[in-house]
């Protein structure tokens, strides 16, 4: 195995492995992915799914066009079976949601994504593990490598008690931010949230197979044996939230709980770009649209940008001039 | 069936007596039994051993697969933990088949009932200086050392009976026996005033100070269930391990029991589930019980072992004893009453062997699930092939196997460690060494057969869960089966999970939390800022963006959100000039750019399609 890499990229999520995949597949560079295997039978910590709760047309843009790009390469590979289309639907509680969502509904049909009252139809998701089978990149289990820091903060790959020569480190899930990058480095605009994923039995048949609730910071997702997947945002009222969304039968048992933390920014932009002093490259706050979003972030990492796609990557650097909040997404989505 | 009341090593039954016979119904059955059965021990007795069927294959009645009951319309109780009753017509709670084989409960799978107390209020609540959970011998050993020094403490045990596992393991060189030991600590124990002991008493929830149980209560002239919630300032978990269950096709058949279960049964109750018996094992200690059970007068057809030429003192008594043996081999499939064994090798022919029953022998691994559900971690430790426990819950300490203690020196010494530790007290050293064992083979981990055309299941506890059947249709993701601890040790060893992820798996799976309530939670609605820029179109339209009021004709109202273009604008939502922010009688309030504001004619895009749109004259 070289130790020499042009990127190496930490993270067990879809969008980390497409990114490892379209940096070795389109743009020839060697990658390093560190992930751990993760099992079926673990409770997911989110879902990928090309519905942001965004209403800037220009994340909507670049999101529609990497989606296309995504669908065709998995068509390429044979790998279309990940992709799914499934009904979502989103509930708006705040009279505030309610105007953002009204407007996200009317920017999401300007891109091709058609609702009727509060349910999207056909959204593209991504199910199952995303491999691109490309011999350009290795993997390594997140124990086999350490980051280690220089005197000045950057941040250095160590494989095998040695220092891998890598162009660029990327930061593409939250655990390995929240482990890596220490709070007082990290951009004002991200914060650490707790989130719970609960698998309940059989439930009642939701709206959608997908329900959004970004006033109570609840996502469920309806297997087709009804068992219910949800996931909530936050610390407080985490049952009563969870219940509320569900329509029973009560009581309702929990199969299976996991608590974990998600990193999010406050003003529910993504951010991707370096930070200093660690020059780590961090991809973050994607929501649940990111792994969607993979070959525009790649193409922005190998440098060769689409046309928008500069303008839009540099309003969500964090190390942008005016660090103004974009204000992109609903907040509070789960 | 019975064994003879004088059976040796006790295999009569220790808790029945035989003078005193005692008849109930058990769906209409008549069960003839004594006092001191169980309703499931009578029932075994009886010859009603199987549970039901899942995929039409008979799936085993045992202590850890047994319907709920009720005697009329009584509340539920566990038939495990109830005593037989004479005279008294129990039905079992659940969906039956009408009609099948009349040793079967003839349940159908997959309906089993959830046990009512589970979200039952309790009827009282005690406090107590110490909690201890479990009365094996580190439990007893906790709870003595606890009320020796003066607190108060309670001990709960779910068996009618103390002890644990600990007989089954015999007893090492010339350590005390394990039937000593129980002796003594539940006679120290019993006499100690600030000791209560409740048995038959499984608990079932554990937050913070606060644990809640569920008891048989014997006292009156017939069982009933009571709740109780116990405030504890410490506790001590002493849960024991549960015998892994081999993996093979056919593993739950009523035919098919652990090894801890075929002792129990014997020793207790004086039941066997048939006049002859298979034993295959992966360690030594079930040479111990087969040899029991053969000069019980068990018919032993044979012991196989995992091991390839394995040694043990236990196997010296069984070749001692003219016991037929076989090594090298797994157990490859079970039928009614026979069973086939491979060479562990892969090559060679197989065998098969007639008989009554099988008994099988796994691995341990400690019970920890209300360890998790007290918010404790466990972790996959690949040299004991188990889960063991990790992290620290305030106030709570494991004992015992529990703690992955093995030897029953350890055992006790851990019990008295844990309370001592939890009150501040300097702890004694653990030396877990088993005397005389270093010249055994040590135990192989649980025999995994390939796979085969019946159901093979990863444990022998209420989960059900299968193994997956290998083909085209792979295993649902995060499938809605609850996992035990055991159902993920043996998926670690399947390669169906991986082994980091075995501790976060069992944690997800085995503390859930209390079932979800009805709720109609709704979200605090927070003053509305000023209507006039809302956060989402922060420099949508520039820094200095106008509100115009959009009308088409006198009637037709545009939807809040409806994207605003230029008449000669492509309709793409990135060239909108404004969008709908306020509704109005007629048309709507548009937030616009500087620019825009000059025009006076523009397309309002709306669900119900392109509008034309000018400036109102307010």
């Amino acid at each position: 195995m070289t130790s020499s890499y042009d990127f190496a990229i930490f993270g067990g999520t879809a969008l980390a492995a497409l990114l490892a995949g379209l940096l070795a597949h389109d743009h020839g560079r060697q990658v390093l992915l560190i992930a751990d295997p993760v099992s079926p039978q673990r409770l997911p910590r989110g879902l990928d799914l090309a519905l942001p709760l965004a209403t800037r047309p220009q994340s909507w843009r670049l999101l529609a066009r990497a989606a296309a790009e995504l669908r065709a390469l998995l068509a390429g590979l044979e790998a279309a079976a990940a992709l799914e289309r499934v009904d979502v639907g989103v509930v708006a509680d705040l009279p505030a949601t309610e105007h953002a969502l009204a407007h996200l509904t009317q920017v999401a049909a300007g891109y091709g994504l058609a609702s009727r009252r509060g349910v999207f139809r056909d959204v593209p998701r991504l199910v199952g593990p995303i491999e691109l089978g490309d011999s350009r990149v290795a993997v390594l289990p997140r124990q086999a490598v350490q980051l280690r820091f220089a005197r000045g903060g950057a941040a250095e790959l160590v494989v095998a008690g040695e220092a891998a020569g890598v162009g660029q480190i990327v930061i593409a899930d939250d655990a390995a931010l929240l482990e890596f990058v220490p709070e007082a480095q990290r951009p004002p605009l991200l914060a650490a949230i707790a989130m719970t994923a609960t698998l309940t039995k059989p439930a009642r048949r939701l709206a959608a197979p997908v329900m959004l609730y970004p006033d109570r910071g609840v996502t469920l997702v309806q297997r087709p044996d009804l068992s219910v997947l949800g996931l909530v945002a936050g610390d407080a009222e985490i049952e009563a939230r969870l219940a509320s969304t569900l329509p029973g039968p009560f009581p309702l048992r929990r199969l299976a709980t996991s608590r974990f933390r998600r990193v999010v920014t406050q003003d529910g932009a993504p951010l991707v770009g370096r930070i200093r002093p660690t020059k780590l490259l961090l991809v973050t706050g994607l929501g649940n649209a990111g792994a969607f979003l993979a070959p525009a972030i790649a193409r922005h990492l190998a440098g060769v940008p689409a046309e928008g796609e500069k303008s839009w990557f540099a309003a969500h650097d964090p190390a942008r001039p005016s660090r103004e909040p974009v204000a992109d997404l609903v907040a509070g989505a789960a | 069936m019975r064994l003879a009341a004088d059976a040796a090593h006790e295999f009569g039954g220790i808790e029945i007596d035989r003078g005193r016979p005692l008849s109930f119904r058990l769906d209409g059955r008549r069960i003839a039994g004594f006092a001191g059965d169980t309703v499931l021990s009578a029932a075994l007795a009886t010859g009603i051993d199987t549970f039901g069927t899942l995929a039409s294959q008979p799936l085993g009645l045992g202590e850890r697969l047994a319907p709920l009951i009720r005697i009329g319309q009584s509340e539920p109780l566990p038939m495990e933990r109830t005593p037989a009753l004479d005279g008294a017509a129990f039905t079992s709670i659940g969906r039956r088949r009408r009609f099948g084989p009349p040793h079967s409960l003839r349940h159908v799978v997959g309906a089993l009932a959830d046990p009512p107390w589970l979200r039952a209020a309790p009827e009282e609540t005690r406090t107590v200086e110490l909690l201890v959970i479990g009365g094996g011998v580190a439990g007893l050993a906790a709870a003595d050392a606890a009320a020796a020094a003066g607190r108060s403490v309670l001990l709960v045990e779910r068996r009618p009976w103390l002890g644990g596992g600990a007989r089954y393991f015999g007893a090492v060189g010339d350590d005390e026996t394990p039937d000593a030991v129980v002796e003594r600590l539940s006679r120290q124990l019993a006499d100690r005033p600030a000791a209560t002991l409740l048995t038959r008493a499984e608990l079932f929830a554990i937050s913070g100070n606060t644990a809640v149980l569920h008891q048989v209560d014997t006292t009156g002239p017939a069982p009933r269930g009571r709740v109780i919630a116990v405030v504890a300032q410490r506790m001590v978990l002493a849960t024991g391990a549960q015998q892994r269950l081999p993996v093979f096709p056919g593993n739950r058949l009523p035919a098919v029991s652990r090894a801890i279960d075929a002792y129990h049964l014997a020793k207790r109750y004086g039941v066997v589930r048939g006049a002859s018996a298979v034993v295959a094992t992966q360690g030594n200690h079930a040479y111990r019980l087969a040899l029991r059970l053969h000069d019980a007068g068990v018919a032993l057809r044979r012991i196989v072992d995992t091991r390839i030429n394995p040694q043990s003192r236990f196997i010296d008594f069984a070749k001692a004893s003219g016991l037929t043996l076989a090594s090298g081999q797994i157990p490859l499939a079970a039928g009614r009453d026979r069973f086939v064994f491979a060479p562990v090798a892969g090559s060679g022919a197989s065998a098969s062997f007639e008989a009554a029953e099988l008994v099988v022998a796994g691995g341990w691994q400690p019970e920890l699930t209300l360890w998790m559900r007290a918010g404790g971690g466990v972790r996959w430790d690949a040299d004991r092939s188990a889960l063991l426990a990790q992290g620290h819950v305030e106030h709570l300490a494991l004992a015992g196997a529990a703690a992955g203690y093995r030897s029953l020196r350890a055992c006790v010494a851990s019990g008295r460690a844990a309370q001592a530790a939890l009150f501040g007290e300097a702890p004694e050293p653990i030396e877990d060494v088993e005397a005389g064992t270093h010249l055994e083979t040590p135990d192989a981990p649980t025999p995994i057969a390939p796979a085969g055309d019946m159901p093979a299941f990863l444990d022998s506890g209420p989960t059900l869960a299968l193994r997956p059947v290998p083909g085209p249709a792979p295993e649902p993701a995060h499938g809605t089966h609850a996992l035990g601890l055991g159902d993920v040790a043996a998926s670690v060893e399947l390669g169906l999970i991986a082994a980091a992820d075995a501790g976060a798996i069992a944690e997800e799976r085995g503390s859930p939390g209390n079932d979800l309530q009805a709720s109609d939670w709704r979200p605090l609605a927070a003053p509305i800022a000023a209507p006039d820029l809302p956060p989402y179109l922060r420099k949508r339209y520039g820094d200095d963006p106008r509100r115009l009021h959009l009308v088409v004709d006198g009637k037709r109202r545009f939807p809040i959100g409806a994207l605003v273009y230029a008449v000669t604008a492509t309709r793409r939502p990135e060239n909108a000039v404004g969008s709908i922010v306020e509704a109005a009688p007629v048309g709507g309030i548009a937030l616009v750019t500087k620019a825009a504001a000059k025009l006076d004619r523009f397309i309002v895009e709306t669900d119900a399609g392109s509008s034309p749109a000018r400036i109102g004259r307010d």
